[in-house]
């Protein structure tokens, strides 16, 4: 898991969401990230709740261990 | 009887036969009520019992290795508090540190004396080698956590290490000696243990993004805590904004009186436009997706599947 090239997309793509529809193919096609990272990442973009100037993400479970 | 019932069945007859003071028993008893807070009563023995069960596991064998488990996590929360100066609101962090010490040690051997009464001695060996290198793990994990804490910056490969010691080494832990109990092979123990990894993973990183901006409670960001948002926003923010997170940082770390509503307001606005919550998602629902794929791959029966995919969520 390349946690640092995620960590650029997704500050990329949180700068500029409109890029997400053009950005993930081609990273797709480039094989430079695997489809779980860019699976996750379009997952997460795709999600309402994250969209709008929320602090609100959902994160299951709601019983976890630390 | 259930879980619980046969759980706290077994604490007492440990604390029974452990000779301990009526005190001593009393409050260790009421330490373990207090420290289900995210995980429901008895968290880890359940986690443990869980995945003993799921993989065929006798349940008498599974307790004793689930009420281990329980009274060492137990251990190493108060002793993780003690040192963080953390969640002052728990019972252990009312006592003098010196008491704290003493009962989480105390709790320690507890967890021994619980696991040697396995009656298989192949699963007391490979358990006792589980909890070693556990502890092992984690005090290590934690050492690097302070380590890092006095630094200006670290990598996210850097958190990620740390994390997957002092956090997954817990939850993966829990997961293999349930596995051991339950006499799965090799690949299924290791495939267990790789889902307990991700169910800390996924904890570790809600919880570090749930206490972030949690100032009046949480003192992570009041300490400088090196936690998932803060690593993220210091990797990538441009020089400019990185130092304003530094200065915020700097301020909170003097204390709150210092860290007013427009401070705040600056933080927010960082973690917001910068993607933290996208990043802390994202990282979330890769582990999320590789404990539902190791679930889905294992050799077990669908209901076992089942009861493991809801500790996912």
């Amino acid at each position: 898991m390349n946690f640092d090239n995620i960590a650029e997309l997704v500050h990329e793509l949180a700068k500029n969401p409109n890029h997400s529809s053009v950005k993930l193919p081609q990273l797709k096609a480039n094989r430079e990230m695997t489809n779980r990272e860019l699976n996750a990442i379009a997952k997460v973009f795709s999600q309402e709740k994250l969209s709008g100037n929320s602090l609100e993400a959902i994160m299951k479970p709601t019983l976890y261990w630390v | 009887m259930d879980m619980d019932g046969s759980i706290t069945k077994e604490i007492e007859s440990l604390l029974t036969e452990s000779g301990l003071s009526e005190g001593v028993v009393s409050i260790i008893n009421g330490w373990l009520d207090s420290s289900f807070g995210s995980k429901g009563r008895y968290g880890w023995a359940q986690l443990t019992l869980i995945t003993c069960d799921s993989t065929g596991g006798v349940p008498e064998e599974g307790l004793r290795g689930a009420v281990a488990m329980e009274l060492y996590a137990l251990a190493a929360d108060i002793l993780d508090d003690i040192q963080d100066q953390d969640n002052n609101d728990l019972p252990w962090r009312k006592v003098p540190p010196a008491q704290g010490i003493n009962l989480a040690t105390c709790i320690l051997v507890l967890s021994y004396k619980a696991l040697s009464g396995l009656s298989n001695p192949r699963h007391f060996e490979e358990a006792s080698k589980v909890f070693n290198q556990m502890g092992l793990q984690v005090c290590d994990g934690q050492f690097q956590e302070f380590l890092n804490d006095s630094k200006d910056r670290i990598t996210l490969e850097e958190y990620f290490k740390v994390i997957n010691k002092k956090s997954c080494g817990l939850t993966a832990g829990a997961c293999k000696i349930g596995a051991i109990l339950g006499e799965a092979d090799q690949t299924l123990v290791d495939r267990l243990e790789e889902f307990g990894m991700c169910l800390g993973m996924m904890g570790q990183i809600k919880n570090d993004l749930d206490d972030f901006l949690n100032l009046e409670t949480k003192s992570d960001f009041i300490k400088g805590r090196k936690t998932l948002p803060f690593v993220y926003l210091l990797n990538v923010l441009d020089e400019i904004e990185a130092e304003e997170l530094k200065y915020l940082s700097t301020l909170a770390i003097k204390g709150l009186t210092n860290f007013g509503t427009n401070e705040k307001g600056q933080l927010r606005e960082l973690v917001i436009n910068e993607g933290t919550i996208h990043y802390c998602s994202v990282i979330h629902e890769m582990y999320m997706q590789r404990a539902l794929e190791i679930v889905n791959r294992i050799p077990i029966s669908e209901k076992s599947k089942e009861k493991l995919i809801q500790l996912v969520g």
